[in-house]
């Protein structure tokens, strides 16, 4: 019989089976962690070098990508600035040689010095032309992309091409503005010889001036 | 981190400790078979839970008495309180012993709430049945001393106990409420 505040003989192998069954069972979770723990670290560490690498060969991948086409890009744009300038060359060598034959016919006189003036005007354009594409093909060559023009344009390897072209293209009207004045003087010079009309003195003096304030509007 | 327990170490830890803690457990409940299996069960279960990761302590039977302590305080401390027969519990009687489920019951769901210092005499001297003198040496107390406490933790479990050792039907159910209250 059983005593008082004893636990029955039921109870006792029932709850030993118990205890038995769940430390068998845990037991057996603890072991098969262990074996999971040590290939879930290295599953992650490889998934991690996998992503780590994936990203690496992609970034990689792009970067070149990339690179190429700015390289493309770049050469398909250096191509047609050389072209452009090629034939701005020519067209100064052009213009050139019509103002050194223009300059032998004034000095034999059979062609007068507004003849000159408006060669070297010309010359002047060409010479400009020239340079500002090859402004522009530095430009390309660092960018890799159009050449900008606005003024708000950004400085490319610590130059600003924008205002390096703008005052290459001043020195047109400034040459310009140099022949226009040396027109006056010869005209006043005909004048004060009777052979011309004063009016031609003073048209002389309208074409500086509107030169003068064309300049003084690109200056600003 | 969590370590395999050898299962014939805990069995035997197991036929070592499972009568004495089943003893301080059903002497508790007034010897209810059903509440005490629970209780032993639900220790186990905390002991499976901790040992893996701590290791099997030193002392296996003294963490299975207090964590049994533990599951019996949560236990009462649960349970909805019973108005009592005044004629069942008389606490000035140095005769008196809890050992029927429902006296139990109602000492155990007064100890619940009672301080620790007051609770631990008590439970020696209803349900170990430990004498004055007994006490006194395993805590290191002068008998003097474990007389006054124990004058002084009978005076806070009286005072508990009054809320619901009621005869009336009408106190009873409002003993109830403030049971739950509590709970």
């Amino acid at each position: 019989m059983r005593k008082a505040h004893e636990p029955t003989e039921e109870f006792v192998e029932r709850l030993q089976w118990q205890v038995s069954r769940e430390i068998r069972r845990r037991n057996r979770a603890l072991d098969a962690p262990r074996g999971l723990q040590t290939s879930r670290v290295r599953l992650t560490l490889a998934a991690v070098a996998l992503m780590l690498a994936s990203m690496g060969i992609g970034a990689a991948g792009t970067a070149a990508a990339y690179q190429a086409q700015i390289k493309e890009r770049r050469d398909q744009l250096t191509a047609t600035f050389d072209q452009r300038a090629a034939l701005a060359r020519q067209r100064l060598l052009l213009v050139t040689s019509e103002l050194e034959a223009t300059e032998r016919r004034v000095a034999v006189g059979v062609a007068n010095n507004a003849e000159v003036l408006e060669g070297r005007i010309k010359v002047a354009e060409a010479r400009a032309q020239v340079k500002s594409i090859e402004l522009q093909i530095e430009e390309i060559r660092i960018t890799g992309l159009e050449p900008r023009s606005e003024i708000s344009a950004p400085r490319v390897s610590g130059r600003d091409f924008v205002t390096e072209r703008l005052r290459i293209e001043m020195s047109v009207p400034e040459t310009v503005a140099a022949l226009e004045r040396a027109r006056v003087k010869e005209a006043e010079t005909r004048v004060s010889v009777g052979v011309a009309d004063p009016t031609e003195v003073e048209a002389a003096r309208v074409r500086v001036l509107e030169v003068e304030v064309a300049l003084e509007t690109l200056g600003k | 981190v969590s370590r395999p327990l050898p299962e014939d170490d805990l069995i035997r830890v197991y036929r070592e400790t499972i009568k004495p803690l089943y003893g301080y457990v059903s002497r508790r409940v007034g010897g209810d078979l059903g509440l005490a299996e629970d209780l032993v069960q639900e220790t186990w279960l905390r002991a499976l839970d901790s040992w893996p990761a701590r290791g099997m302590p030193g002392e296996p039977l003294a963490w299975l008495i207090r964590v049994a302590r533990n599951a019996l305080v949560s236990h009462f401390r649960r349970i909805r309180a019973v108005p009592v027969d005044p004629a069942t519990i008389d606490l000035g009687d140095t005769r008196f012993s809890p050992d029927t489920p429902d006296a139990a019951a109602t000492i155990g769901w007064g100890l619940a709430r009672l301080r620790r210092r007051h609770a631990d005499v008590l439970e020696a001297f209803y349900f170990e049945g430990q004498s004055v003198s007994e006490i006194a040496a395993a805590r290191s107390l002068s008998e003097r001393a474990v007389e006054g406490r124990l004058r002084r933790a009978r005076a806070q479990l009286k005072k508990k106990l009054d809320r619901i050792v009621r005869p009336s039907a009408a106190a009873g159910r409002r003993v109830a409420r403030m049971g739950n209250d509590d709970a």
